[in-house]
């Protein structure tokens, strides 16, 4: 926001806000955490033990391999290089879109994180969604109805749905809707949804993919249901909310304009964090239902030492994380007046 | 004859706990016709504020209406569909709630908040017609920076603007009926007699009645025609303010009013009379009077029943069977006995125990330097008791803290019995450590919630006593006793104590190192009347017997007065006037000086107070590196240009004394003293 | 410690949840400690003439697809999965701890550093990055405790520093310091007795995302080494023949979702009862 100024004499002075400063600050320090888990990624995996030299070449007899062979393919690789010299390689390529070859499959690394990329929005886009709207309108409710039996059954569905793990929920679903009805097919990665008309995709979303998409959401729902539900209780209980009661505003009113943005503040935080899992909680999903996604990629490139693919998919994810964290601080310095003006 | 705004009809109201307690409100009968004033006197627990959230109808989370009704103009309440409820309050009925700080919704506009009552009270839309009534709102309570203030989120307001913005959510429907609860505390006295005054403007040019809610005996007087005295839910005395004030006829109205430290009562050296005890225990309550456990008059008969309300003088009604005898009884009623005492010319020694030269604390925040204590200079002497007195920002604390070692200042010294502990901080010799305590304000934030009352105890005793290990105990039962506490409470937590009991561990704690002086921090603030009494009569014994100095800092004039041998009077981080009591309340007075006494509430009947008219404070930040007088943008008696751009001289005429001011020593000598006898 | 353990405060719920909590987990530590002692069966005892059975007299929960008795299995796992998210637990605990009260109470530089250092690991997704460091380190119960407890100690090092502020600026350790206690002291005495229930509360809560971490890693084959009879790994191996014998997919599965809700209603219990929440609330209940 640029407001002119005029100074002693006269001329104006373009001005740049507080909150312009404070989104530069952000944007500044979003890039720094990446850089930093770029250099932390870079730095475990000179711990790995056994070289990946040693995994590419396992196929073939140790004896047959002439040590120079193994050079050449080592400076062939960059692994003879001193790891800051790698890391620049990999940071100078990156910035360029080039994310390395895969040491496996021998292309650019690049494509296909992004094209398994996609495809794991397509689950967790939904599921993002599912989470926001169902966890803080569910929360909401509850609070609402705290302590009745509306409540206590909300209460009681969320912790179970906290604690079951993923692959639980997952194998659930398989075990009904593959096993038992068929819709969800035995192998995603042989459906080309490119060749489906829209009405072929919203069933096939509907039928099949919904299932991944819910098991991932089921978890964070339950995690953003508590903490809404638990701020909202707090803070209905607060002078404010009385004050502008007897003031004679409508309860939903009140709730929707004076409580609701200080309510929502922890669960942003909440909401970004488990934006993160679900970006990441991908990876076992991915694996009960066999999906194409970019976790099944970071999986497999882990059990092949596929560095370039494993330090690729790594970086993306976690981009994806530090992009929901920024978005939540923006949001909630929006809603608390107090935390726009420091 | 017309109907009354408000009435309460033999109404009985409990909140449901388990296991079930008595109930808060019982059989309470009380009118409030249009146009009248009343207010409602009661300590905390006495159910008053409960009785105000009824008139709305609004139960809390756990109350139940068990008998009897509240009509509003004639109708009954519970009949009320929730669209005529919502309609009723804020439209009807309005209430100032209590702590305007977190009254008001932290993230929406101000502006905004006052267009929604309007929104949902009247036909108005979003347009010209509906700023113009925000405008007038604003302007009905003295809120002259429209724009900012509309604008503003309410932290961004002082404590004061809060407040008027709260009473103009109110007004703006002109209600019917303005319940005000508690509508002072947490204010600066000058603010308050101004909100107070505003309050009384309103209430005749609208015509509103009003429903005041305090616990302070002293603001009753200014605005209202009648009071109700309320103890445990019952009403025990209601009739004409004047007529209460001066021929009080229940033990307990007169207790609560000697309580409250008398105009000249620092000449005379007595303890305060208490109401010993505390208000019955809703799980055991007394049969017959349920004052009568703490009554100093009590009989055979008082625990037959609850007394009828009596009537014993024009609408004069008193629920007591002593009543009339009492109402025409000069007798102190009082659980303390105690003979008055000329105070000694000389009881305060000359050697000086502490002197503060030129001190300064500043900080640097985001809006730039602030200087909360600036060029400081006083003394306190061996068993003297020095009082601190000034509204927020005057920089006490700031003060207490530099003395206490708990910062640093920035500049100037502290001088503790000849030796410089100026830069000492905490590292302070180890014997001055012992020598200097301190009482903080918040007794619940004083004591480790984690440490019995022994323990608590027992630390400074180690720490700082030559006593032996066996002797221990004893010496805490010993502090625990001078305290008025006994051995019950050695394995208790603070959270099993009541506030004053806290309070008086804090004091025990700070005497177990037997200093030679204590800095009390707003000791009394947060503590009702009753129990305030007990505290300051503590503090003077230990004063008397133990030669104890203390620096006693407070807000509250009245209660500065009484206990101080000299007062220092703060504004903004300098010192206006210092000197002993008795000068102090008597002119010359320093035009701050002058304000805080015209605004200190009196209750004490046969005094006239002279009114002082003073604008409200611009800023909420402690004084800046201005070269004149800070008080110059509020003074009264403001001479002119010199008071902004030179610093006032001393113009005191006592040794020992101050008073810093442009004024010329013939203006001073011409004003008027505020208090007077009258005829 | 329990001294301002105030029983009125817990509702009946809350009260039922602590009890219920108590003994799941006490139950789980008892079978974790003597699991060993008393499994019926060896739980690498393959039976191939019980190959995916269901539920029977002879095997309480059935067998999976090697023969093995799912009940021992599940007990022997029991101790694997204690082990891992319970040391995991404790030492983020220790750690977390040590680093928050230091950050409150000296401030300054180590203050600040210790603040972005937290932030740039809280920004990592825990368990894709517990993953990716096992994934590259290798598997094993050692390896799973250090990252876990590596990936948790700033969140709760952050919930200490936080507590522990707002505790270091009330009067009583204003007290303390004018007395002329020392630091260490203070530490000790005034401020860690106030935040145990904090600790307690955060430290439950972790434990049981350590046991779903823990789960989900050994799920997808980077857990402890076969044949540890983790219960992630249980559920992983019951996969294949999921749709023929649900069981040893089930009853891992079931262990771990009461193990959670054990230790989230107990982490509740201790919170309702130990934490005194400032009185700003009015407790209206306006209709």
């Amino acid at each position: 926001m640029r407001t002119k100024r005029l100074d002693a004499n006269g001329l104006s002075v373009g001005v740049v806000t507080g909150f312009t400063l404070f989104l530069l600050k952000r944007v500044v320090g979003s890039i720094l955490v990446l850089v930093a888990i770029s250099m932390i990624l870079m730095g475990i995996i000179q711990f790995m033990p056994g070289d990946a030299v040693d995994m590419l070449l396992r196929g073939i007899s140790p004896d047959a391999v002439n040590p120079e062979v193994r050079e050449a393919l080592r400076r062939d690789l960059g692994l003879d290089l001193p790891v800051w010299h790698q890391y620049w390689n990999w940071i100078s390529g990156l910035a360029q879109g080039d994310f390395g070859q895969s040491y496996t499959l021998k292309v650019p690394v690049g494509p296909i994180i992004f094209s398994r990329l996609a495809s794991s929005l397509i689950l967790a886009v939904p599921a993002i969604i599912f989470m926001i709207v169902l966890g803080i309108g569910l929360g909401v409710l509850a609070a609402l109805s705290a302590n009745s039996p509306l409540d206590g059954a909300i209460q009681l569905i969320s912790l179970v749905a906290i604690a079951m793990p993923a692959f639980l929920v997952g194998s659930l679903f398989l075990y009904v809707f593959a096993v038992k009805l068929h819709w969800i097919p035995a192998a995603f990665n042989a459906v080309d949804i490119s060749l489906f008309n829209t009405w072929e995709t919203i069933t096939f979303f509907f039928t099949a993919l919904i299932f991944p998409c819910l098991t991932i959401a089921a978890e964070t729902v339950a995690h953003v249901l508590r903490q809404t539900r638990a701020s909202m209780v707090e803070e209905m209980k607060l002078n404010y909310v009385r004050a502008a009661l007897l003031r004679g505003l409508p309860q939903g009113y009140v709730i929707f304009n004076h409580v609701l943005r200080n309510a929502l503040l922890p669960a942003i935080t909440v909401i970004a964090i488990n934006v993160g899992y679900v970006l990441g909680g991908v990876i076992v999903v991915e694996f009960v239902f066999s999906y194409p996604g970019i976790g099944n990629l970071m999986l497999t490139a882990i059990l092949t030492r596929d560095i370039p693919t494993m330090l690729g998919t790594m970086l993306v994810i976690s981009a994806g994380y530090v992009l929901a964290n920024f978005v939540a601080d923006i949001l909630y310095s929006i809603l608390n007046p107090r935390i726009r003006l420091s | 004859m017309t109907l009354p705004i408000l009435a309460f009809n033999e109404f009985t109201f409990e909140f449901e706990t388990k296991p079930p307690t008595a109930p808060v409100l019982r059989k309470l009968t009380l009118s409030i016709g249009p146009g009248e004033t009343l207010a409602v006197v009661g300590e905390s627990g006495s159910g008053k504020s409960t009785m105000a959230y009824n008139a709305m109808r609004d139960l809390g989370v756990t109350g139940r209406l068990i008998n009897g009704n509240i009509e509003v103009s004639g109708i009954d309440l519970v009949d009320l569909t929730p669209g005529e409820l919502r309609k009723l309050r804020g439209g009807q009925v309005a209430m100032v709630p209590q702590d305007p700080m977190t009254s008001l919704s932290p993230s929406v506009r101000v502006g905004r908040q006052l267009e929604e009552v309007l929104f949902f009270h009247s036909s108005l839309k979003r347009g010209p017609a509906m700023d113009e009534a925000v405008l007038a709102a604003l302007q009905m309570v003295e809120l002259h920076e429209t724009e900012r203030i509309l604008r503003s989120y309410p932290h961004e307001l002082s404590g004061g603007q809060q407040q008027r913005v709260l009473i103009a959510l109110a007004m703006i429907s002109k209600p019917d009926l303005l319940i005000l609860d508690e509508p002072t505390t947490g204010l600066d006295v000058t603010t308050e007699a101004r909100i107070l005054e505003l309050i009384g403007r309103i209430q005749k040019e609208y015509g509103t009645a009003v429903l005041l809610i305090t616990h302070n005996l002293g603001i009753v007087r200014q605005f209202s025609q009648r009071v109700i005295v309320l103890y445990a839910g019952d009403i025990v005395e209601s009739g004409p303010v004047k007529e209460i004030l001066e021929n009080p006829a229940h033990p307990y109205t007169k207790g609560l009013l000697n309580c409250i430290p008398q105009i000249d009562s620092h000449l005379i050296e007595m303890d305060l009379p208490t109401i010993a005890g505390g208000l019955p225990d809703r799980n055991a309550m007394p049969s017959g009077c349920l004052f009568a456990p703490r009554c100093p008059l009590v009989s055979d008969q008082c625990h037959a029943g609850i007394p009828e309300l009596k009537q014993v003088a024009e609408a004069h009604h008193v629920r007591c069977i002593f009543a009339e005898e009492q109402r025409v009884s000069n007798q102190r009623l009082s659980s303390v006995s105690s003979t008055p005492v000329p105070v000694a010319a000389d009881a305060v020694e000359d050697d000086v125990l502490l002197a503060v030269e030129g001190l300064a604390v500043r900080y640097e925040t985001e809006f730039g330097v602030v200087h909360a204590v600036d060029g400081v200079d006083f003394q306190c002497r061996r068993g003297e008791v020095l009082g601190i007195v000034g509204e927020s920002g005057c920089g006490k604390s700031s003060l207490a803290r530099s003395i206490a070692g708990l910062l640093v200042p920035s500049s100037g010294r502290i001088i503790f019995d000849q030796q410089d502990i100026t830069r000492d901080g905490l590292q302070r010799p180890a014997d001055v450590r012992r020598r200097i305590q301190m009482v903080f304000q918040n007794p619940e934030h004083s004591l480790n919630p984690q440490h019995t009352i022994e323990k608590c105890l027992l630390r400074p005793i180690k720490l700082f006593s030559q006593i032996a290990p066996e002797n221990y105990r004893d010496r805490i039962i010993e502090l625990l006793e001078s305290v008025k506490l006994n051995s019950y409470h050695l394995n208790r937590y603070p959270h099993e104590l009541s506030g004053g009991e806290r309070q008086r561990v804090a004091i025990a704690r700070a005497l177990a190192a037997e200093p030679d002086l204590v800095i009390c921090d707003e000791p009394v603030s947060s503590l009702d009347v009753s129990v305030q009494a007990g505290i300051l009569n503590l503090l003077q014994e230990s004063q008397r017997t133990d030669r104890v100095a203390f620096i006693f800092i407070s807000h509250d004039l009245n209660v500065v007065r009484h206990i101080s041998n000299r007062i220092v009077v703060m504004y903004r981080g300098r010192i206006c006037e210092a000197g002993t009591t008795a000068e102090l309340l008597s002119p010359p007075y320093h035009p701050y000086t002058e304000a805080l006494l015209g605004a200190t509430p009196i209750v004490q009947s046969g005094i006239l107070k002279r009114k002082v008219n003073l604008p409200y404070s611009t800023s909420k930040a402690a004084g800046g590196e201005s070269e004149g007088c800070l008080f110059a943008d509020r003074c009264p008696h403001k001479v002119g240009l010199i008071c902004e751009s030179e610093l006032p001289p001393d113009r005191s005429l006592h040794t020992g004394g101050h008073l810093f001011c442009h004024l010329s020593n013939d203006q001073l000598g011409a004003m008027e003293p505020i208090f007077t006898r009258t005829p | 410690m329990m001294g301002s353990a105030k029983w009125s405060r817990l509702t009946s719920r809350q009260a039922f949840g602590l009890a219920f909590g108590s003994i799941i987990i006490t139950g789980l530590i008892f079978l974790a400690i003597f699991g060993r002692w008393l499994i019926p069966y060896d739980v690498e005892a393959m039976h191939f003439d019980h190959l995916k059975e269901f539920p029977s007299s002879e095997f309480l929960l059935g067998t999976d697809r090697f023969g093995r008795d799912v009940l021992s299995r599940l007990i022997l796992g029991t101790s694997t999965t204690m082990l891992i998210a319970g040391a995991s637990t404790a030492l983020a605990t220790i750690f977390g701890t040590i680093i928050g009260l230091s950050s409150a109470f000296y401030g300054g530089i180590f203050d600040k550093i210790a603040m972005r250092v937290i932030d740039v690991i809280i920004a990592f997704p825990t368990l894709v990055f517990a993953m990716f460091v096992i994934g590259v380190l290798g598997s094993g119960i050692f390896n799973g405790i250090i990252v876990i407890s590596l990936l948790f100690t700033p969140s709760i090092a952050r919930v200490v520093r936080s507590a522990a502020i707002s505790i270091v600026v009330l009067d009583y350790v204003n007290v303390a310091r004018m007395r002329g206690e020392r630091t260490l002291y203070i530490l000790f005495y005034e401020v860690a007795p106030n935040l145990y229930p904090t600790i307690l509360v955060e430290a439950s809560i972790r434990f049981g995302m350590a046991i779903l971490v823990t789960a989900g890693l050994s799920y997808i084959g980077l857990g402890p080494p076969p044949p540890a009879p983790d219960w992630g790994t249980m559920a992983s191996e019951g996969r294949s023949i999921m749709f023929s014998n649900p069981w040893p997919v089930f009853a891992p599965s079931i262990a771990i979702v009461l193990a959670v809700i054990g230790v989230n209603l107990l982490g509740d219990g201790i919170g309702a009862l130990l934490v005194a929440k400032p009185s700003r609330a009015s407790g209206s209940n306006v209709k």
